[in-house]
């Protein structure tokens, strides 16, 4: 880290380099901002699979345990990436910071919702309300999605 | 061609520099972004990013905005447009000459 330093004493730039800086520096915050983008992608289409593929009897009960267990290594997955990615030097956007908690809630709401559903009624021949019910789940992801990758 | 035509005397002489050049090239690929991210995704102290953020305000190409995300205080910096098209404008230059360079 360079602290302190004068700001006349900077090193001149060579166009080439400063044309090459400019794009890696560019590319590089551009990808560390539309990576939430691709997170809340993934979220979208990992939680409709979850509820139709878990509470229904599409599939069988192996395929029923291997779709939760998929599921469950996605979420563990998206948090350890996360946590590394926040300590290893992130760049935080407004746009993408001040969407973030918003989406969440609605994201934690749906699921809270669906969450009660599935306990109260039975949803294994999957009555339309909850096939549409584990698509809305899909709806904040791919706000999300949206905002941050089609910019 | 004459001296005045040549691309090098397009070259903003405030973003021809290596922290300035980063802060404009990572402030023109966002909306904004927050100061304390900035300096470590930089490697640079916040009295230097500081002082290069002045000199960019000053000119009026980065606008600088406190305020609160939840209870966390953020300075959120981004370029203005006189800011953008100055940017452009030098990366433009820079292409001329590289090119230029080539040829």
């Amino acid at each position: 880290m360079s602290s302190g330093k004068d700001l006349s004493r900077e090193r001149p730039l060579d166009p080439r380099q400063a044309l090459a800086e400019a794009d890696r520096i560019g590319t590089t915050v551009r990808r560390r901002i539309r990576w939430n983008g691709w997170v809340w992608l993934v979220i979208a289409i990992a939680t409709p699979l979850f509820w139709l593929g878990t509470w229904t009897n599409w599939l069988s009960r192996p395929l029923q345990f291997w779709v939760a267990v998929g599921f469950l290594i996605v979420a563990a997955m998206i948090t350890v990436v996360a946590m590394v990615r926040e300590a290893r030097r992130g760049v935080v956007d407004r746009r993408v910071a001040r969407m973030e908690w918003p989406i969440t809630w609605a994201y934690m709401a749906v699921v809270f919702v669906m969450a009660v559903l599935v306990i109260v009624f039975d949803t294994s021949e999957a009555p339309l309300w909850f096939v549409l019910g584990a698509l809305a789940t899909a709806v904040p992801g791919l706000v999300g999605a949206w905002r941050t990758l089609v910019r | 061609m004459n001296d005045s035509q040549h691309p090098r005397h397009r070259l903003d002489e405030l973003i021809h520099t290596p922290v300035r050049l980063s802060v404009m090239a990572a402030l023109a690929a966002a909306d904004a972004l927050d100061f304390r991210h900035l300096r470590d995704f930089l490697e640079v102290s916040d009295s230097l990013l500081s002082k290069h953020i002045a000199v960019l305000e000053e000119a009026g190409y980065v606008r600088v905005e406190k305020g609160f995300e939840g209870k966390r205080p953020r300075t959120w910096l981004s370029l203005t447009d006189i800011g953008r098209k100055a940017y452009d404008d030098y990366i433009a230059a820079l292409r001329s000459i590289t090119q230029g360079a080539e040829v």
